[in-house]
């Protein structure tokens, strides 16, 4: 049985896929948005998609802890991953990967929807351009990691937790999309 | 005409800055409606001492005899949180003691005859913590000694811990003098015991049966009669 939430993150990331096409750009131009705008509300879209599917991973985890069951995901791999306080939590920090995307991504959210809401180019974009490719650049390292534990390095591999593998793709497709917007505002296309 | 350019360079600014607050503003709302969904699928658990509760979590440096103080005990990574009643599985003997208090020194061998008697069955641990009373100082060596019997002079405040009475505890010993478990477990006093069931649920607690049932006796009755006779 497929989680009904799964699909409702997995249709989110898809749906910020959608603006990202070059073949919307009829249905936006109405709108009025530009080639850069649809990307931003691309950018938003995948942000809140990963903030819903960390949020997800931290309910799971509180169902494990409080109860040993969890109906929020029907995986094994939920279980195994975010049940288990060695794999889930972050080393040397010490919190759990959850509240780590919570924040990563509430902080890429807000510069997004900044750089979605401001039309005129402003002095301040560039900076929190860089800033949010560099944050979602250095995420990528622990995604690396957390997609290693699953293929590799947990006693059980190859095993996927559902929910976690959602929140490493909104991460990648955020660090990809802040890196396209990063070389157009560089090559003097910011608002085309 | 320098000063009409800075005016309308500080007008772009804020204009700038109205961009950033609203979608400030888009955030938070993003963010109500995440603890929105947190609090929707949160399952109310009571965790406490208390009798039917759910026990707090126990997480700290653990040690057994002969070796080193190692990694952490992780009590919830022990429980069988599918276990229900009738099912087969280890019951948890959660032993709150400060190894300078003489209550602990004598209990120790009290402890030793649980072991004997219901180790098969009973998983036990031993958490040291630090009560704080003037002139009691405890360490990991100390606590260390005191489990194993070994020559370290400090144990029941200025004994040699090899003479506590009781064999070697082969059992987890903890430390937690450092972490918040006393007041998770609304330790007042030691010694203080636990018994959980294999879920993690607390079955007993040695202060809701104060000077009625003795560890002894309340290992007997949940667990012995069980299973026979002990």
């Amino acid at each position: 049985m497929v989680d009904t939430m799964l699909l409702v993150i997995g249709a989110v990331l898809v749906l910020g896929i959608f603006p990202c096409l070059p073949q919307s750009k009829d249905f936006f131009s109405k709108s009025g948005l530009t080639d850069t705008r649809r990307s931003l509300l691309g950018l938003c879209i995948f942000t809140f998609g990963g903030m819903i599917a960390s949020v997800w991973t931290i309910i799971i985890k509180n169902d494990l802890e409080a109860t040993g069951a969890t109906q929020s995901c029907t995986s094994a791999g939920c279980s195994a991953l975010i049940g288990d306080y060695n794999w889930n939590t972050m080393p040397i920090i010490g919190i759990e990967w959850g509240l780590m995307g919570l924040l990563a991504f509430t902080i890429l959210g807000l510069i997004a929807l900044s750089l979605f809401l401001d039309e005129s180019n402003s002095s301040w974009v560039h900076s929190w351009i860089n800033a949010g490719t560099i944050i979602s650049g250095a995420g990528l390292v622990p995604v690396a990691w957390l997609v290693s534990v699953e293929l590799f390095l947990h006693e059980d591999a190859v095993i996927i937790c559902p929910f976690c593998t959602l929140a490493h793709i909104a991460a990648v497709l955020t660090f990809v999309l802040f890196f396209i917007l990063r070389k157009k505002h560089d090559n003097g296309s910011w608002n085309t | 005409m320098m000063n009409k350019v800075r005016r309308n360079r500080n007008l772009m600014t804020d204009e700038d800055g109205d961009a950033r607050i609203t979608a400030l503003f888009g955030i938070f709302a993003a963010l109500t409606l995440m603890a929105g969904l947190m609090v929707i699928n949160s399952v109310p658990v009571e965790i406490g001492p208390e009798e039917g509760f759910l026990a707090p979590n126990i997480t700290a440096p653990a040690h057994m005899p002969g070796g080193s103080w190692g990694d952490d005990y992780v009590l919830y990574d022990h429980i069988d949180r599918d276990w229900e009643s009738g099912m087969s599985g280890k019951y948890f003997l959660i032993q709150f003691i400060d190894t300078d208090c003489g209550h602990c020194w004598s209990e120790g061998e009290e402890m030793s005859g649980l072991y004997n008697d219901y180790s098969e069955y009973v998983d036990f641990v031993s958490v040291a913590i630090s009560l704080g009373n003037p002139g009691w100082v405890s360490s990991k060596e100390e606590i260390a000694g005191f489990q194993e019997k070994g020559n370290y002079v400090g144990c029941n405040s200025d004994s040699n811990c090899q003479d506590r009475p009781g064999e070697v505890h082969p059992w987890i010993y903890v430390d937690t003098r450092s972490d918040t478990e006393q007041s998770d477990w609304e330790v007042g006093s030691t010694p203080f015991a636990v018994i959980l069931d294999p879920s993690g649920h607390v079955i007993w607690n040695m202060g809701a049966h104060y000077q009625q049932e003795g560890l002894p006796e309340a290992m007997y009755r949940l667990i012995g009669s069980n299973l026979g006779g002990e």
